[in-house]
């Protein structure tokens, strides 16, 4: 019996270990399995993250399923029978035979895995600390001798050290770390939804559909991987004011729902533009013809060109064309779908 | 519970202590020591005989930090007014928690995982305060002093903390495929953590997918990112207006941008664009 314990904490020390390599989640992933196999000797084994918004589970690192197997458990199919098992609600692991129902009840089961040869299995729900439901674990073996109740108890303690080596928005942290004085941030997704940022509060100005988020989005979908614009506090009670809002483009990595992170933070110094520069500038930037600003502003030809020499001289830029840019590059300029009349 | 002074705590973190620590025989893998354990007579540490044992401390038990690729990190110390030295168990316990603590202060973590965000990086190197370079795989682009990294500082410096853009690989003079012979420089200011002398990552990737822009329209894109008059960008680049115009036509298809300030947004938000060289601007090849 001791030596079972000190084979659990090895594989758990292995495991906190893995969790800390600084290398992506697919690294990490497939690292992962080879101490889970030293523990439970499976003949096939998938870490998979679940993208909720367009129902797919793909599969970070898999082994021992053929092709046809590994589509379907990445499939809709597969994620509503997990969600009828109850897995994302429970967060404990099941084995084959701690199902209430009848194993055959279950396609997956049926139509898949036991006809591949399996007749045992495990899922594992994978959790994070700050309790985010990220995916699982699933292991089958040939062999029909169920896993022991001692291992099992080892594989719960162990998903929250598994979910977090396989946690994407670990890397979304540090994006959203880059902005050190940010206040509020949100993560845009495929959908056009949002997700919170773990360590971050959210904002009333970054709820989806909001301006912000709405045009953190066109940029993103333009091919930028990066903008910065500033955006009107809106506080009644308060002076008026204006938050910087910035988008970064999200790592590349599985299970692709995540595009960009919407950062808030103070603006900085604002080189004393006036509401009016910040608002010609914006429509410049975002690619308006000065005719269309000044028939969009009600303004005359005159006043755009001294609102554009105005800022040019306190940006210090030698050229209305250097102050476009400069205000481009640091984010000095209100959109046109942000900018309200004043 | 034995209070130090805000001098005795100050001399904590001064040279002092390093070279009483080296005097100690603390700065290389050693087990954790205890008073008893030193090489040395403890009362001829100037740390312990002017500080530590006048503020009634009378035992310590510490050790060095290492990460787990061998780098220095630091000390770890813990001192205690009660005389009696730290049980062999106690000793045991700690040294084995001796990795994670290493592991916890790292600061280069913070660095690697802002390297990270650039997946496909093949080298790179940490800027730090003092103008010093941390190698990770390194590259011949990214020794002190160099072009990239001085067009890498000037864009940080500037207030921003993400910044891409391309430069020519020396490697390569292949000017075919402007895919070929370019590099993508990504510089990433690390956010402040202790000790606070790292102060941004430079990493070299492949280039990102170019739109089918041409290297001269990368150069042209770099001139109109730092804000050059078009009538400069063509005796920058010894070309005629017609043939810069051309260039440009060109590049605002290509982007599907509507105007030359969108076009120069656009490439430098998606890092598509090489710095023109303020000493020196690039010698046209004939336009």
């Amino acid at each position: 019996m001791s030596s079972r314990v000190a084979r659990g904490d090895r594989v758990v020390a292995e495991v906190a270990q893995i969790a800390a390599m600084p290398a992506g989640i697919t690294a990490r992933a497939e690292a992962v399995l080879a101490p889970l196999h030293r523990l439970i000797r499976f003949d096939a084994a998938r870490i998979a993250l679940l993208d909720s918004q367009r129902r797919r589970q793909p599969a970070l690192s898999s082994h021992g399923y053929d092709e046809k197997i590994q589509q379907y458990l990445q499939g809709p199919e597969t994620i509503r029978e997990l969600e009828l098992l109850g897995l994302e609600r429970d967060r404990t692991p099941l084995r084959m035979k701690d199902l209430t129902i009848c194993p055959s009840a279950l396609t997956v089961w049926r139509e898949q895995l036991h006809p591949a040869g399996f007749r045992e299995g495990i899922a594992v729900p994978l959790v994070t600390a700050d309790g985010r439901y990220l995916g699982l674990f699933g292991a089958n073996t040939v062999s029909a001798t169920p896993l022991s109740d001692a291992a099992r108890d080892l594989l719960q303690r162990l998903a929250p050290l598994i979910a977090h080596a396989v946690d994407p928005m670990r890397s979304i942290t540090t994006l959203a770390a880059l902005v050190g004085d940010a206040v509020a941030g949100v993560v845009l997704t495929h959908t056009g939804d949002t997700v919170a940022v773990p360590g971050l509060p959210g904002h009333r100005l970054l709820t989806p559909g909001a301006p912000v988020p709405t045009e953190a989005a066109t940029c993103y979908a333009d091919g930028d991987t990066r903008a910065a614009f500033l955006t009107p506090s809106r506080q009644t009670h308060a002076a008026p004011g204006y938050l910087k809002a910035t988008m970064l483009a999200c790592p590349d990595q599985s299970p692709h729902d995540l595009t960009a992170i919407v950062l808030l933070s103070p603006p900085g110094d604002l080189h004393r533009l006036s509401h009016r520069e910040m608002t010609v500038l914006g429509m410049l930037i975002t690619g308006f013809a000065p005719a269309q600003v000044i028939a969009r502003l009600g303004i005359t030809a005159a006043t755009m060109r001294t609102a554009l020499e105005h800022a040019r001289i306190k940006l210090g830029a030698p050229s209305c064309e250097a102050a476009v840019m400069r205000a481009a590059d640091r984010g000095l300029y209100l959109p046109p779908t942000i900018a309200t009349p004043r | 519970m034995v209070q130090l002074c805000a001098a005795d705590m100050s001399v904590l973190d001064g040279p002092q202590l390093t070279a009483d620590l080296e005097e100690a025989g603390m700065q290389g893998p050693r087990p954790l020591m205890r008073i008893a354990d030193l090489p040395v007579p403890v009362d001829t540490l100037p740390m312990w005989s002017q500080h530590l044992y006048p503020s009634g401390i009378r035992q310590c038990l510490g050790t060095a930090l290492f990460a787990a690729d061998g780098r220095y990190l630091g000390a770890i110390n813990t001192n205690s007014a009660d005389p009696r030295p730290a049980t062999e168990a106690a000793c045991m316990l700690m040294a084995r928690a001796l990795p994670w603590i290493a592991h916890a202060i790292d600061p280069l973590r913070t660095v690697v995982a802002v390297a990270r965000l650039v997946g496909d990086a093949g080298a790179g190197v940490v800027l730090t305060r003092g103008g010093a370079i941390v190698a990770l795989p390194d590259h011949a682009l990214l020794v002190p002093g160099s072009r990239v990294l001085a067009a890498a500082g000037a864009r940080l410096a500037d207030g921003h903390t993400l910044t891409t853009f391309l430069c020519p690989d020396p490697g390569s003079d292949s000017d075919a495929d402007p895919c070929v012979g370019l590099l993508r420089v990504s510089a990433i200011t690390c956010p402040p953590a202790p000790p606070g002398h790292l102060c941004a990552v430079v990493l070299l990737s492949p280039p990102p997918h170019l739109c089918g822009l041409t290297r001269r329209d990368l150069q042209i894109l770099g001139l109109m990112v730092a804000g050059w008059p078009m009538t400069r960008v063509g005796a920058a680049l010894g070309a005629t207006a017609h043939a810069v115009t051309g260039h440009i036509d060109h590049i605002l298809t290509l982007l599907g941008a509507p105007s030359r300030q969108v076009a120069a947004i656009r490439a430098l938000r998606r890092g598509l664009y090489i710095p023109a060289e303020p000493a020196a601007p690039p010698r046209g090849d004939s336009g």
